[in-house]
């Protein structure tokens, strides 16, 4: 490969890597640990509310208590979230008629329901934690963040198909070479190739997919514009999207029995409930209800049905013999991306995989202070603000995850704008990180520091897990709901790990450890470590 | 770096859409099928259009091979618009 063309794609995959470093780990960090956002969910729930033994109740009956006292707009939409096995509980959206002096536009309430005894445990959003991890993850909590995270996944994308041509010579020859008496550079280097070759069919599935969630409207405007000129519900249509948009007859209609019926009818077709059951017009003659599910047993099999509940028409039928493949491809997709089709043990290989890539992007900032320092490119303020963006957006984000944690368990349920104040919990400690790694010159020092705070942080949510829930968590250990005792180990391994990387900084010898600090390093260092790594330095610029 | 970025993005955005709008129109296949080949194909044909920047001499540089082949694709749309 041209030798110009390489070094001009080394210089683009370090500029953008590094810009898009911070971001990106983020990304990675959090939907490493959205892969359980279930099993935190419910974490966060069930000592508050263990779901009740017995016959779970019909659709019908949970809509008919979820509606009961509260101003719904039939008008609109009532949904249900059914019951799985990893969230035993009905998730179900009402919307409502916004009184005219409401100061909020928010015109639903979102309910989490115990399908046995129907009590309406919290609103959903009570229990934010999972849902906010998530959302850091594809919109960082911001208006416009979506579109913020779709242009990180481009470049992430970029980054990787350049680190491909870069170390494309050495791709399988140096597959499992992993070089531990090099020096210090070089055993960076070794680790960025070696993860990001082993973690690559699934970085790239991460970026395409991520980069079709996030900027797929791009292509979306463009396509309704010129091949559809502007009729943008026919290009949704032949995508597959369906839009029920039924007329208000004014008619009042019980049509309670013939929602249980069209459900049952679901199940025994497909061989399990339907995932979500969304009414039109509920109460009116007029009413629709849209059901989608999947077909038991299968790896990608959508099901979308509507019916007219007035009679019980099919207004409306995907079944998997009649596939649009846009409908399915964008299932196998997001498959893909969430990894829940395997169960746990999957879900641990993608969460690896996953932490993997966070290494890869500290590595990959780490060789660039390094290269800067060797070639004494950069100025040491340039470089100390690399360090302290580095030390700040991974760490810094990590500590600022385990006080949401912590937050998520002490905040009594009830409490107003409990979500409001977990988040704050976590912005607070991430922009506090940020401040103290910009201003501590001692980053090694800082990271130790930081990762005993955060085990002492973990640690202190596991305790009150049990000194203020035991009999609880118990409780939902004996009726066979492992999600608490399952987040517990997940976080004392943490703790173990975080402990034991802690105390290595302080094993190695001082030269060799990492100290993030650009002033610390003296000229004989760095002549030393220039003439150490001078065999594999610029990798990507001797090929070709 | 800047100019070669925004070449990218931009000019790789563009030359993007328009090949995968031409494909859409040459591709003998379902609309369904089609439109999610479109989506499958477009962010690599974008990122290949920003390798092919970041590879050049210069931000003009990079435009210019952007444009050279934009003027191309958009004469092929143009011409499947009105047929």
């Amino acid at each position: 490969m041209n030798k110009q063309f390489l070094k001009r794609l080394t210089q683009a995959h370090s500029w953008l890597g590094l810009i898009i470093s911070g971001l990106l780990f983020i990304v990675f960090f959090m939907g490493s640990i959205s892969l359980f956002r279930s099993e935190i969910y419910l974490w966060s729930v069930l000592p508050h509310h263990t779901p009740a033994q017995g016959e779970v109740l019909s659709p019908s009956e949970i809509m008919a208590l979820a509606i009961k006292d509260r101003p719904f707009n039939a008008k609109e939409h009532l949904t249900l979230v059914s019951p799985t096995a990893e969230m035993p509980f009905y998730k179900v959206y009402v919307d409502i008629v916004l009184p005219q002096d409401a100061t909020m536009d928010i015109d639903y309430v979102s309910l989490l329901m115990d399908p046995v005894s129907g009590e309406v445990v919290a609103n959903i959003d009570d229990f934010y934690l999972a849902d906010f991890i998530y959302q850091l993850h594809y919109n960082l909590n911001i208006p416009n963040g979506g579109y913020i995270i779709g242009f990180v996944a481009l470049f992430f994308f970029f980054a990787l198909v350049a680190g491909i041509f870069i170390h494309a010579r050495k791709l399988f020859r140096q597959f499992f070479l992993y070089r531990t008496q090099e020096g210090r550079r070089d055993q960076l280097l070794t680790m960025h190739n070696v993860i990001g070759v082993m973690t690559l069919p699934f970085t790239l599935m991460y970026a395409i997919t991520g980069l079709i969630f996030n900027l797929v409207i791009i292509y979306q405007i463009a396509f309704a514009l010129v091949l559809y000129k502007g009729d943008q519900q026919a290009l949704l249509k032949d995508a597959g999207y369906t839009q029920q948009m039924p007329e208000w007859l004014d008619k009042p209609l019980d049509t309670r029995a013939e929602v249980d019926s069209l459900v049952a009818q679901h199940i025994a077709d497909f061989g399990q409930s339907p995932r979500v059951i969304r009414a039109y017009n509920y109460g009116d003659s007029s009413a629709l209800l849209h059901i989608f599910g999947s077909e038991a047993g299968k790896f990608v099999s959508p099901v979308e049905q509507v019916f007219a509940l007035d009679g019980g028409e099919t207004l409306f039928s995907r079944a998997p013999e009649t596939p649009n493949t846009m409908t399915t491809g964008r299932i196998v997709l997001t498959t893909l991306h969430f990894g829940d089709y395997a169960g746990t043990d999957l879900k641990l290989i993608y969460l690896l995989l996953g932490m993997g890539v966070c290494v890869l992007i500290v590595s990959g900032n780490l060789l660039w202070v390094e290269k800067r320092l060797q070639q004494r490119l950069s100025s040491p303020k340039s470089i100390a603000l690399v360090n302290s963006m580095t030390l700040g957006s991974t760490m810094g984000v990590i500590f600022a995850t385990a006080m949401a944690f912590l937050f998520e368990r002490i905040l009594p349920l009830g409490v107003a704008g409990r979500d409001d104040l977990m988040m704050s919990s976590f912005m607070a400690s991430l922009a506090l990180y940020l401040v103290l790694a910009w201003c501590v010159s001692d980053k090694r020092k800082m990271l130790f520091i930081s990762l005993i705070a955060t085990a002492g942080v973990l640690l202190s949510t596991i305790f009150a897990d049990w000194v203020l829930f035991h009999e609880q968590i118990v409780t939902a250990l004996n009726a066979g709901f492992l999600a608490v005792a399952g987040v517990q180990i997940g976080l004392t391994i943490t703790v173990i790990l975080f402990v034991t990387v802690a105390c290595s900084l302080f094993s190695q010898p001082q030269a060799a450890v990492n100290d993030l600090d650009s002033n610390s390093r003296t000229d004989s260092d760095e002549s030393l470590a220039l003439a150490s790594n001078r065999s594999l330095s610029d990798e990507g610029l001797t090929q070709g | 770096m800047w100019p070669k970025t925004l070449a990218a993005i931009f000019g790789g955005c563009l030359v993007s859409i328009s090949v995968m709008l031409n494909l859409n129109h040459l591709l003998p296949l379902d609309v369904d099928t089609r439109l999610f080949l479109g989506l499958l194909m477009a962010f690599p044909l974008w990122v290949s259009a920003m390798i092919w920047c970041y590879a050049s001499d210069s931000g003009w540089h990079a435009w210019r091979r952007c444009g050279s082949l934009l003027l191309v694709s958009v004469g092929f749309n143009t011409l499947f618009f009105f047929s």
